[in-house]
Formats: structure tokens, C-alpha cells, sequence
């Protein structure tokens, strides 16, 4: 079989179809999340600086410092969530295509 | 349990160490000295063990998930992290935590929008992944170049902070410090190689969460673990609640839209750490160093958000940290991290802390070093000028070569910018990274219409247009060589906004009237190129 073929069956697959399908959709998701937040605390920055200046709960500490850290442990949360789904679900995915392709050789 | 034998270990050879200097009544400086040379025998150790091109570069492959994500937060958390963060806390508050929240926000965007394609696409570095359907000749040079700026502006800023750092430890000039450091560096660079940087990395990097944990978990103690009791404090010491908000360093809306866009994007073009993802040999174990890399350094940003508090609270208005004819805090606000430590543990812990930061500097250093190396040796003249026919002799002659000439720049560029923030300076690194790796990078993997001439032309752009804006900006066109910052051409300091949307148009515009052969074959291409980024290579 010819690289052109391989690419070809490949693409074609039921599995690759739903592996590109399901990461993109879950990229998408996460990706969108960490944008949100952090151009919210940009544009904050930008034109509402006082708006994070804003205390909470009648302590010193501001609307701004709560979302900073707060996007800093999203950070993380996001990196743990896909490496989790990336590292069980798609990698299995990865790894029948490959099969199924390499047996059809 | 390890990690505390080790610990334990180096704590009582150090106290032997220590009584041994107090001869000369420097027990800070034996801490130091200790560490430094045990950073230079790991290395040496290292250096015995790289035999071939491959080992110097990528440390032969074979790293595990959790020793690279330690060597990740080892090279991320650098001086600009530790001494350049916590300084600006120390000046502006609030502000200085937007500098951590754009660090980190890079990790979630490389592993969800790159990570995956270059592993997939990549063996050696992100410029694999750029060639993999346009011509490598012309992309290798543009990343080259980008690279070698990115690589001096992050060393420059090592470069500050060691240089003050020893003149603040050892009371000597600040030029003959960087002098000294570059020297070092060279050293320890040439010899090592790739896998030793990874090593020096993986220990500076435990004991440098471990000491800024010390220093937060004192500051805290001393407040009786009540945030809002530090913070009330400081705001006392400053007699005004503006450190508590934004406003204080970003003043202006392009600044901090600018500086947000460089912080997020450009970690996705920093050659050192895309390097990294090609260290660790399969795909679950390069996920996992990059969650607990992002995990490492998230806990140390807050920390150093703790420390910069700490020290607005303790340093402040002690006479012993201030200049008494200035006025002018020793060895500037880059400086308050090391000063907070003295306070915080005495001599003892000073000099640990220093040694940790020298040890952070020199490691950072070299990894910076080496990948600038290896931009000039292997990218350049190997790939570039004789065309892959080069014996792997000669191309690490030419390597070392560059590294004695990058040292000897960023010992002369460290004393021109010897006044300004170390994180600062590294967010100008990450401009660059933003405006020319990131965008090629990003859109060769997603856009299917790129071609080569877009690609050279919008990343050239985009190279000329941040350069030229960090020359005109205040801090060099006004500060460093009018010395007055209103004289500056261009009115803000951060470059980002304006470089990377003149390389995306570039890039965009001189793809699309590209109607050449070449460019029909690159777009055909794309397909394939996709298809592999999905599931890497099948056989």
C-alpha cells in the first residue's frame, strides 16, 4: 500500500472520524474556557481597573487578585482534564486505527 | 521519601560545609559556594554521559514524565519567575501577578492547541513541524533568527539577576559580576550539553519550590497565617490601598492588552520549551510532564505573589536593605526576594536561597544557550549553509564557537540593561516569540492555505516589526540610550499588539497571492500533513 492509500484509508475510518470529532469538540470546550477567563482579565486590566480593585467579602483581598489565582488553578484543572481524557480515551482510539490500518497492510 | 533522604542529606553536609567556612566568617557564602559546586559536579557527571549529537541536544530521548515536567518548571521558573516577579510585586501589587497569570495561561494552550501536532509531526524541534510541506531552507532561517533574539533577550535577563545577585552576596562590581557568570555559563554550557542542563534543571527545580515554599510558609507564620493580615500590612507600609488593584504598572489599555497577548501566545514559540517536547519518548509521558509542570508552576506563582507581599511587609523601610546615601534598595527591586530571605531565616538561608537562584540562573542559562547553539550550528550551518552534509565533529565545533559568542553578547547586553525588571525583560522575549515562532507555528499546523512565501514574508515582518519597536521603545530608545523616557519614537513599552497582528496580515496576505507552483503542492499537501498531526506516523 502506497502513503496515498494509507492517508486514505485512514481518513476514512469510523474510529479516526470519531477521534477527530470527539478531541476537536473537547479542545474546543476547554480551550474556549481558558480563553474566556483570561481575556476577561485582560480587558479587565485594559479598560476596568477598577473593577479588580473591588474588595470581597469585606477582607483587603480584590475581585482582581480572586480571578488571577483563580485562572492560575483553572490553568491546571484544564491541562489535568485533557491529559486524563487524552491519555485513556483518544490514545486507545489512536492506537485501533493504527490496527486496524496495519493489519489491512 | 526520597526527595527527604536527599534533603536531609544536603542539609548536614552543608552544616559540615558551613562550619568549615566560618573561618572566614561567611557562612552565607559557603551555602552559596556549596551549590554551586555541586551544580557543576552534576553536570560534570552528566558530560561524561553524552556521547553523540543527539545526547547534547535532547539528552538522548530517554527522560521520564515526571523528571521532564521538573526540567519544564525548571526552565519556566527562571530568575524572571523568582526574582523578577516577586520584584515587581514588591513595586506594584497587583500588577505583578499579571505577569504569572500570562505565564501560565501558555501551558493549556500548548497542550490543547500544539502539543499533540508537534509530537505527531516533529522529531527534533517545531521547525520539523513548519517544513513538513514548506521548504526548510527559508523556514530554518526565520526560526534561526527568531530564536537566537528570543534566546538573547532571556539571557539578558539571567544575566541581571546573577550579576546582581553576586554583587549583592560578595560586594563586588556589577559588570565584573555578569563578566564572571558569563563566564561560567560558557563553561558549564560547552561541556555539558543538553542532558546535563536537564539534570541541573530537575534539582534546581525541587529546591527552588522547596525554598520559596520555606520563605511563603515563614511570611505566612509572621501573620499568623491570615492573608488579609498581610495584606492589611502592606498596605499600611505604603500608606495606600493601590497595591491591592491595576494601575500601577500597566497604565494604559494597549499596554495590558499587549503584554497579555505576548505572555499567552508566546510560550508556544519559545524554542527551549518546545524543545522539550521532544525529550520524553512517548505521548502519555509528554502530557503528564506538562500537567504536573503546570502544576509546579501555578504553586510557585502564587508563592512568589506571597513572597513579593512578604516583602513589601518586612523589607520595606529595614535600613540594612537600603543604600543609606540613595536611598535605593541593594541591588535594585530585582532584589527583594534575597533580602526577604535574610530577614526571614538569617544567613544561613540567605545563602541557600542565593545559591538557589544562581543555580535557577546558570541552569536557565545554559538550556538558553544551548538551544541558541544549536539554532546557530545545526539549523543554520548545518541545514542552512552545507546543506546537511557536515560531519558531527565539525558541528559541534561550530556550536561551541556559538556559545562563547552568545556568552560574550549577553554579558555586554546584560550591563546596557543592567537597571530594568528581569520579568519584564522576558516578556520581551515573549513578544518576539509571538509575533514570529508562534504565528508560523500555529497556523502551519491549522491553516490550510499557508505557503512558504507567506510564511518567510509575515514571519519576517513580524521579526522586524518587534525588534524595531523594542529598539524605539521607552526603555531603549528613551531610557537606555537618550536616557529620558519621553524621547522615545514609539510610546509603550510592550511591543506585542501591534508585532503579532502585522505578522498574522503578513503571513495571511502574501499566502493568498502566492498562485507559484510551489504554493498549489504546499496547499495540496495540507490534507496529509493533518491527517498525520491526528495519529503520528502509522507502520
Amino acid at each position: 500500500m502506497t502513503q496515498n492509500e494509507i492517508y486514505k484509508k485512514v481518513k476514512e475510518h469510523s474510529k479516526f472520524k470519531e477521534l477527530v470529532k470527539k478531541r476537536g469538540a473537547f479542545v474546543k470546550r476547554l480551550s474556549l474556557l481558558i480563553f474566556i477567563f483570561y481575556f476577561i482579565f485582560i480587558l479587565a486590566i485594559a479598560f476596568y481597573p477598577k473593577v479588580l480593585g473591588v474588595t470581597v467579602g469585606g477582607s483587603l483581598i480584590t475581585v482582581g487578585i480572586v480571578l488571577g489565582i483563580f485562572i492560575i488553578v483553572l490553568s491546571f484543572l484544564v491541562v489535568g482534564i485533557y491529559t486524563k481524557k487524552a491519555n485513556f480515551e483518544f490514545d486507545t482510539l489512536v492506537a485501533q486505527i493504527k490496527q486496524d490500518i496495519r493489519l489491512d497492510v | 521519601m526520597k526527595f527527604i533522604v536527599f534533603y536531609y542529606l544536603f542539609f548536614n553536609t552543608l552544616y559540615a560545609n558551613v562550619s568549615y567556612f566560618q573561618e572566614i566568617n561567611r557562612p552565607d557564602v559557603g551555602m552559596f559556594l556549596l551549590f554551586v559546586f555541586a551544580t557543576l559536579g552534576i553536570t560534570y557527571w552528566a558530560a561524561k554521559r553524552t556521547k553523540t549529537a543527539k545526547d547534547f541536544y535532547l539528552s538522548g530521548g530517554g527522560v521520564t514524565g515526571l523528571q521532564n515536567s521538573l526540567a519544564i518548571s525548571g526552565d519556566y521558573m527562571s530568575a524572571a519567575s523568582f526574582l523578577g516577579i516577586s520584584g515587581l510585586v514588591y513595586l506594584n501589587g497587583f500588577d505583578g501577578l499579571i505577569y504569572s497569570v500570562g505565564f501560565i495561561v501558555g501551558w493549556p494552550i500548548i497542550l490543547l492547541l500544539m502539543a499533540e501536532q508537534l509530537r505527531n509531526l516533529g522529531r527534533y524541534t517545531f521547525v520539523d513541524v513548519v517544513s513538513y510541506r514548506l521548504k526548510k531552507v527559508p523556514i530554518r532561517i526565520l526560526a534561526s533568527c527568531s530564536s537566537i533574539l528570543i534566546v538573547l533577550l532571556y539571557l539578558v535577563a539571567q544575566m541581571i539577576g546573577s550579576g546582581k545577585l553576586i554583587e549583592i552576596l560578595f560586594g563586588i562590581p556589577y559588570e565584573l559580576s555578569v563578566v564572571i557568570v558569563g563566564m561560567l555559563i560558557v563553561i558549564l554550557v560547552t561541556f555539558g550539553g543538553m542532558l546535563a542542563t536537564t539534570w541541573v534543571q530537575i534539582v534546581k527545580a525541587i529546591f527552588l519550590l522547596s525554598g520559596a515554599t520555606f520563605l511563603a510558609f515563614m511570611i505566612m507564620y509572621r501573620v499568623d497565617f491570615s492573608i488579609d493580615t498581610l495584606f492589611e500590612r502592606a498596605v499600611e507600609v505604603r500608606n495606600s490601598a493601590d497595591i491591592m488593584s491595576s494601575g500601577n504598572l500597566i497604565k494604559d489599555p494597549i499596554s495590558a492588552i499587549s503584554l497579555g497577548i505576548a505572555l499567552m501566545f508566546g510560550a508556544a514559540g519559545l524554542p527551549h520549551i518546545l524543545m522539550r517536547f521532544f525529550t520524553v519518548y512517548n505521548a502519555k509521558e509528554a502530557r503528564k510532564s506538562i500537567f504536573y509542570a503546570t502544576g509546579f508552576i501555578g504553586y510557585f506563582y502564587i508563592l512568589t505573589f506571597i513572597i513579593g507581599f512578604g516583602a513589601i511587609v518586612f523589607v520595606s523601610g529595614n535600613s540594612q536593605y537600603f543604600d543609606p546615601s540613595s536611598g535605593n534598595i541593594l541591588g535594585g527591586p530585582n532584589m527583594v526576594a534575597m533580602h526577604l530571605s535574610h530577614i526571614i531565616g538569617g544567613d544561613l538561608f540567605f545563602g541557600f536561597i542565593c545559591a538557589v537562584a544562581f543555580a535557577t540562573i546558570l541552569a536557565v542559562v545554559s538550556a538558553l544557550t544551548l538551544a541558541g547553539a544549536s539554532a546557530i550550528s545545526n539549523d543554520l550551518y548545518v541545514n542552512v549553509f552545507k546543506k546537511g552534509r557536515v560531519d558531527e565533529v565539525k558541528e559541534r565545533m561550530i556550536s561551541k564557537i556559538s556559545i562563547v559568542i552568545l556568552g560574550v553578547l549577553s554579558i555586554i547586553l546584560g550591563i546596557t540593561f543592567e537597571e530594568q525588571n528581569i520579568a519584564f525583560m522576558v516578556s520581551l522575549a515573549f513578544g518576539v516569540a509571538a509575533s514570529t515562532n508562534f504565528p508560523v507555528l500555529f497556523l502551519s499546523i491549522y491553516w490550510k492555505n499557508l505557503t512558504t512565501r507567506g510564511a518567510v514574508i509575515g514571519g519576517t515582518m513580524g521579526l522586524i516589526s518587534v525588534t524595531l519597536l523594542i529598539i524605539l521603545s521607552p526603555v531603549v530608545w528613551g531610557e537606555i540610550i537618550n536616557k529620558d523616557t519621553s524621547k522615545a519614537i514609539f510610546p509603550y513599552e510592550y511591543p506585542a499588539l501591534f508585532s503579532v497582528s502585522i505578522a498574522f496580515l503578513g503571513i495571511w496576505f502574501f499566502s493568498i497571492t502566492d498562485k507559484s507552483k510551489d504554493a498549489i503542492l504546499e496547499k495540496k499537501m495540507f490534507e496529509k500533513q493533518w491527517i498525520k498531526s491526528q495519529i503520528g506516523t502509522i507502520n
